[in-house]
């Protein structure tokens, strides 16, 4: 595929000369994700899905004067964490990560080494990712869940890369620290240290 | 590595973190485990990921939609798109997509309708009462078996009636509430569920009806066979001929009904079952596969349709015991792997992705 123009380019191209099609698919592409990351760290369904409505209008409305865009799901989430803080301040209701989701995946009480390591792994996992802070949090997510690079990241989130890196380090220092119990965890220092 | 998603991690370095981890890399060379420590990294985050349901990505659709006018964009306005020959085919998938889905499936029947004549009880009683009706009054599953040998389990605070001469000519049945069908086949006298603005025809088949008035929302989820589902409009447009507006199921699909607006839109049912297992890999096995192969294979058991341009899964393997984790779960897993994401558009998994190969 020429890499030098992506599908969502040609998508967001169209967007811009009017195509509601293309439109629709760029909000079935991305809704999923912005929600996700939305609620990271707005525990405010109703907040956040207001404003990836109103994200998507916005674009719609200002389509003819929209700039061209390499990456547009980097311009979508740098736009959503924008207009959520505008949103939060507003309405003071910044708030921490939820833990509705917590108890989900009860441990099992059957013992398949392996499968049995991996289980615990990622129950560790998860209550240690809830437990750190939002700022940190979001930063793993952005990074290893939705994939951005450090420099989009710090875009993203208005802040320098250096700090991005910091607040990374200091994310898998403190997961590390408390996982060490745990064998698999040598496993996971290494994926992590083949990510950077 | 054979995982491209690996290599690609590897490639974007950062020097900072990098002589931190380095040391560890040096203690610790063996590769062993480390699939599956990124499985249960991406697990962990997943797990915290808030998603919305398809409820919340219709409403916002609506709210959007509204909001930005008709869908029907003045055609006179839109220039002549400048898309290379080679993006045709996608403009094509797309297009056909959004259009077999009309925005989110939504599919207008396009017939304005007398409203009040499809409830249950005025369905019923145009019968003149003839019918034999079976009541669920307990707090339990009840089941019952109609003169053809299909069986109903009806939920509780449902009710069925269908005629005693249920085997004449159709087989029909009348419901509201909620019942899992199980149909004999025959060929020769389809069976239909009429649920409220639901009309539901099948030959043989197993399938779920949830229709609780004519006001509130309804849906049919099927577990074996074939199923056609239309609005008791489109159903009676061309009197009791086929009508063209129909919503086909196959096994692990369902429809909403919104009667609100009178439309139908088809989806998934939430956990898909396997519906038949993968010869080649009985457990879901996936050591060093491609992508390509693996999608196939889950297309196949489950019986859904998964697509993809070729870059999306160019140069990418995969190594996973997938098992028994749920469809969405497995397509998760592969996609985080592959640094992929897919979309749900109504009965089709759309992966979007750069594939693997570096640049």
């Amino acid at each position: 595929m020429d890499p030098s123009i992506s599908y969502e380019e040609t998508l967001w191209d169209a967007l811009k000369h009017g195509n509601k099609d293309a439109f629709g698919t760029l909000y079935k592409l991305h809704y999923r994700q912005l929600y996700g990351y939305g609620n990271k760290f707005l525990r405010n369904t109703q907040l956040v899905e207001d404003a990836i409505q109103d994200l998507f209008v916005h674009l719609w409305n200002t389509r003819e004067s929209l700039s061209q865009v390499h990456n547009v799901k980097f311009y979508l989430f740098r736009a959503l964490r924008r207009d959520l803080v505008r949103l939060a301040e507003k309405s003071r209701r910044f708030e921490d990560i939820g833990d509705e989701l917590a108890e989900k995946n009860q441990p099992e009480r059957y013992l398949f080494e392996e499968e049995e390591q991996e289980k615990l792994l990622i129950q560790k996992l998860t209550r240690m990712l809830r437990k750190l802070p939002e700022r940190q949090l979001e930063v793993v997510t952005l990074r290893f869940f939705d994939n951005f690079k450090t420099e989009e990241i710090a875009a993203i989130m208005g802040i320098s890369e250096k700090s991005v890196r910091n607040t990374l380090y200091k994310a898998l220092t403190h997961l590390r620290e408390q996982t060490h119990d745990l064998v698999p965890f040598i496993e996971l220092i290494f994926l992590l240290s083949i990510v950077y | 590595m054979q995982d491209g998603h690996f290599r690609k991690w590897v490639m974007s370095n950062d020097a900072e973190t990098d002589r931190f981890w380095q040391q560890f890399l040096n203690l610790y060379p063996e590769k062993r485990g480390v699939i599956r420590s990124a499985r249960a990294m991406l697990r962990a985050m997943s797990i915290l990921q808030a998603t919305p349901d398809e409820h919340q990505e219709i409403r916002m659709w609506e709210n959007i939609s509204a909001r930005t006018g008709d869908v029907v964009a003045e055609p006179e306005k839109v220039p002549e798109l400048n898309v290379s020959r080679r993006y045709i085919w996608q403009w094509a998938a797309a297009a056909s997509v959004v259009l077999a889905l009309c925005f989110l499936g939504w599919y207008l029947n396009g017939f304005s309708t007398e409203r009040a004549s499809h409830t249950y009880a005025a369905q019923v009683e145009k019968l003149h009462n003839e019918l034999v009706e079976h009541v669920n009054a307990t707090g339990k599953l009840e089941k019952i078996v109609l003169p053809d040998g299909s069986k109903i389990e009806l939920y509780p605070q449902s009710r069925v009636s269908y005629a005693p001469n249920f085997l004449v000519e159709k087989r029909e049945v009348y419901l509201t509430g909620k019942a899992f069908f199980e149909v004999i086949k025959n060929d020769k006298k389809p069976f239909i569920v009429y649920a409220n603005r639901l009309v539901t025809q099948v030959v043989g088949t197993s399938f779920m009806v949830t229709s609780t008035s004519e006001h509130e929302p309804a849906r049919v989820a099927v577990k074996t066979g074939k199923v056609k589902v239309f609005t008791i409009s489109a159903y009676h447009k061309a009197g009791n001929a086929v009508p063209e507006e129909t919503v086909l199921l196959s096994p692990n699909q369902q429809v909403y009904y919104d009667p609100q607006r009178d439309v139908l839109s088809k989806t998934f049912v939430p956990e898909p079952a396997v519906l038949k297992v993968p010869e080649k890999y009985p457990e879901f096995l996936f050591e060093n596969i491609s992508v390509a192969q693996v999608f196939e294979t889950l297309a196949e058991s489950y019986g859904v349709s998964i697509s993809y341009d070729a870059a999306t899964v160019a140069g990418c393997n995969l190594t996973a015991p997938l098992g028994n984790e749920p469809l969405f779960r497995k397509l998760d897993i592969i996609c985080q792997t592959i640094g992929a994401t897919y979309q749900v558009w109504g009965t089709e998994i759309v992966i979007t992705g750069k594939g693997c190969n570096l640049h």
